[in-house]
């Protein structure tokens, strides 16, 4: 399988604080990868870092074998990023809104309307092309964000808890939709809700006070609450 | 950083990557109150400007002109303070400026659209006020109306770069007016009093009092002075505003 992301010795530091320590992880293409830990864990961070957000204060971060820090043009059309509160225009329509991503991502013209076409129907958002984003719901927002991310068929996707002030029908629904795309895209995904990375996730990386403290695939991940408690310690938001 | 950058970006690029920004900027635009507030705000003060110089009994049509240059050279530096003041806290607010940080776009293409389309804003007002109270009410001769309007053209372009590094800087428009009004008045007090200081810092200072240097292109002159000070100071600004959208992804702040 080959190496989508690979994080080698990554720290990052907030002048004295230390938010991530020497973490080190790959991701392979086609996997949906949990980044766990309880808040404050460095998960973020961690995103941030890989999305170009943040420059590391240590370490290097490969995305299909460019460097984040030396050629991060050539990085950022590959990476489709959810931040936790979706980065909205929110003057804008879905489509004004959607256009804008595409072309800055270089997408062309003629392309644009079978890809909204397809990214909106994949995303739930067939009925609300036209609305402006301002009069949209929270989870019709992340649906937006979801879609934005899809702009330009970026290989590698990231998002930051997914389903933080979702309801949950609308939780149910964006595990589906993660499922659904996990099917032509590579996921990392950060959560503190344990049945939420169980439920999607094929490996789980757990993060604690900065550093990895645990990886455990598919088939160990059926004892990830005992685990995650023996590792991080004190109690966690199981689910909702 | 910017400058490690590996890929190679062709003029071509860089062009379209800022056309799409001003493109979203213009279709934003009309949801926006602040600027129809701000330009609404200006074209009342004009008229009220040019009212009252009209009913003033004994003002010739050279006097007017005259003082309507001044005025609009001060509307110039009001509109471009305010139409600024909210570019980047309002990306900040809404965390969009952590999305176009992970958007194959540089920090050059992003300020560069920022200025471009308040500039283009800037310069549609001047030009219609340029043109119905300079030109047709205070009928002020073409070449001096012209030459107005390239040192406003030109004072827009410095202060609207200003303006767009407050607000690259800043996390309320209340600061980047605060930063912007604060930069005027500090460079135009140092110009003004440049007479206290001995020489060279007399010259230079009296070279960056913007009043001063704007004068000439209300009298139908386009000094080369004043051009390269207010295209210089322009540019300055530009470039810090795209160091310190770098320096904010540096230090994590995105």
């Amino acid at each position: 399988m080959s190496t989508v992301v690979k994080i080698d010795n990554l720290s990052r530091s907030y002048d004295d604080f230390q938010a991530l320590k020497q973490v080190s992880f790959e991701i392979h293409k086609g996997e949906v990868v949990g980044l766990l830990g309880r808040n404050g864990a460095g998960k973020t961070t961690c995103l941030k870092v890989l999305t170009g957000l943040m420059l590391p204060t240590e370490g290097s971060v490969f995305v299909e074998g460019n460097n984040i820090v030396t050629d991060p043009l050539s990085v950022r059309p590959l990476i489709g990023y959810l931040p936790e509160n979706p980065a909205l225009y929110v003057d804008l329509t879905v489509r004004q809104y959607l256009q804008f991503i595409a072309r800055l991502r270089g997408v062309a013209e003629a392309d644009f309307d079978s890809e909204f076409t397809d990214v909106t129907s994949q995303t739930g958002l067939s009925n609300a092309r036209h609305s402006l984003i301002r009069h949209l719901s929270l989870g019709y927002r992340k649906r937006v964000g979801i879609a934005q991310t899809l702009m330009g068929r970026p290989p590698l996707l990231i998002f930051d808890e997914p389903v933080s002030g979702l309801d949950p029908h609308q939780i149910v629904e964006m595990r589906k939709l993660i499922r659904q795309l996990a099917k032509s895209h590579t996921i990392l995904l950060s959560s503190h809700i344990l049945t939420e990375v169980s439920h999607t996730c094929d490996r789980v990386i757990i993060l604690h006070r900065g550093q990895k403290v645990a990886e455990l695939s598919g088939n160990e991940s059926g004892d990830l609450e005992s685990r995650f408690l023996s590792l991080t310690g004190g109690e966690v938001e199981v689910g909702r | 950083m910017q400058s490690h950058q590996k890929s190679i970006t062709t003029g071509g690029q860089i062009l379209r990557q800022i056309r799409w920004i001003l493109i979203k900027e213009f279709e934003s635009l009309p949801g926006s109150s602040q600027s129809a507030i701000s330009l609404g705000v200006i074209i009342f003060i004009a008229g009220l400007i040019s009212v009252v110089l009209g009913l003033s009994p004994g003002t010739t049509y050279e006097q007017v002109s005259a003082i309507l240059i001044r005025m609009f050279y001060i509307l110039t530096m009001v509109s471009g303070v305010f139409l600024t003041m909210n570019t980047f806290v309002a990306e900040k607010r809404q965390g969009t400026l952590d999305l176009l940080y992970t958007l194959p776009v540089t920090d050059f293409e992003l300020v560069t659209a920022k200025i471009v389309m308040n500039f283009i804003v800037v310069a549609l007002l001047l030009f219609l006020l340029d043109v119905i109270y300079l030109v047709i009410i205070a009928e002020t001769p073409l070449y001096q109306s012209f030459s107005a309007y390239i040192g406003f053209l030109l004072v827009a372009y410095y202060v609207v770069s200003l303006g767009v590094f407050a607000s690259a800087v800043s996390e309320s428009p209340f600061m980047s007016i605060l930063i912007s009004v604060g930069v005027i008045l500090l460079i135009d007090i140092g110009g003004f009093y440049s007479g206290l200081f001995p020489s060279p810092a007399r010259e230079i200072f009296s070279h960056f009092h913007a009043f001063n240097q704007f004068l000439p292109f209300s009298r139908g002159v386009i000094p080369l002075k004043g051009t390269v000070l207010f295209l210089s100071g322009g540019i300055f600004f530009h470039y810090l505003a795209v160091r310190s959208l770098s320096f904010r992804r540096f230090r994590g702040k995105g």
